[in-house]
């Protein structure tokens, strides 16, 4: 049965990287370091130039710290390579798990997205969307290594 | 659904381990179709019966609730 996983070789590598991406996105978030401490200003395109008074970005072509980019990135292609790589004892039950842990984060982030939109507002409420761009990953990651490790020990 | 591997593998003298490697599976796997944690695909399910010499109907079977 083809289940469309990646190779079991890229599971550690990728998960190295999702780990440490989502610790220093953790890190960014709460402050603890800011742009400032990570700069890696580069000038980039800006396709949608318009009228921006929050970000003064009016230019085509603007100075940009490439820190949140780069983990936005990392994120992201390490989280889909590390969610959705076989596991050494692949079989259809731990595609089961991966899928209930799936599930589970859908339900529960776009649950907790539709209580916060009715709770919070204004600025605040772009950092509840920043959050919930990778809280589906997040915790559909976290859901599913659980499951596997409780499912291992049976 | 309620399920005779158990028994059947019992009879056949095999063990989670023996069973799960034979079909392809892990035994946690195993273990889980056989508490009834898991229900197994078609596939798995055809594989069992083989390995273990009987029809699927005898490995599996509609419980009151679900019947």
């Amino acid at each position: 049965m083809n289940n469309h996983l990646l190779s079991n070789r890229w599971l550690i590598p990728s998960g190295i990287l999702f780990y440490s991406a989502t610790l220093v996105g953790i890190l960014l978030m709460t402050s603890v370091i800011t742009t400032e401490t990570i700069n890696i200003e580069v000038s980039v395109p800006n396709l949608f130039h318009l009228e921006d008074p929050l970000l003064g970005h009016n230019q085509s072509w603007i100075k940009n710290n490439w820190l949140d980019e780069i983990l936005c990135l990392l994120l992201c292609i390490s989280g889909l390579i590390h969610g959705f790589s076989a596991e050494s004892d692949e079989d259809e039950y731990a595609n089961f798990l991966r899928f209930q842990a799936l599930k589970w984060s859908m339900v529960i982030n776009y649950t907790l997205l539709t209580v916060v939109s009715l709770l919070i507002y204004g600025f605040a409420f772009w950092q509840v969307i920043l959050i919930s761009m990778f809280s589906v990953l997040v915790t559909f990651i976290v859901w599913f290594r659980i499951s596997m490790i409780q499912h291992r020990r049976k | 659904m309620k399920n005779n591997i158990k028994v059947n593998r019992a009879i056949k003298k095999i063990s989670q381990d023996e069973l799960a490697k034979l079909v392809g599976v892990s035994r946690q796997t195993i273990n889980a179709i056989e508490n009834n944690k898991y229900y197994p695909s078609l596939e798995l399910g055809l594989k069992l019966s083989k390995i273990l010499a009987c029809s699927v109907n005898d490995l599996f079977s509609l419980d009151d609730e679900s019947a």
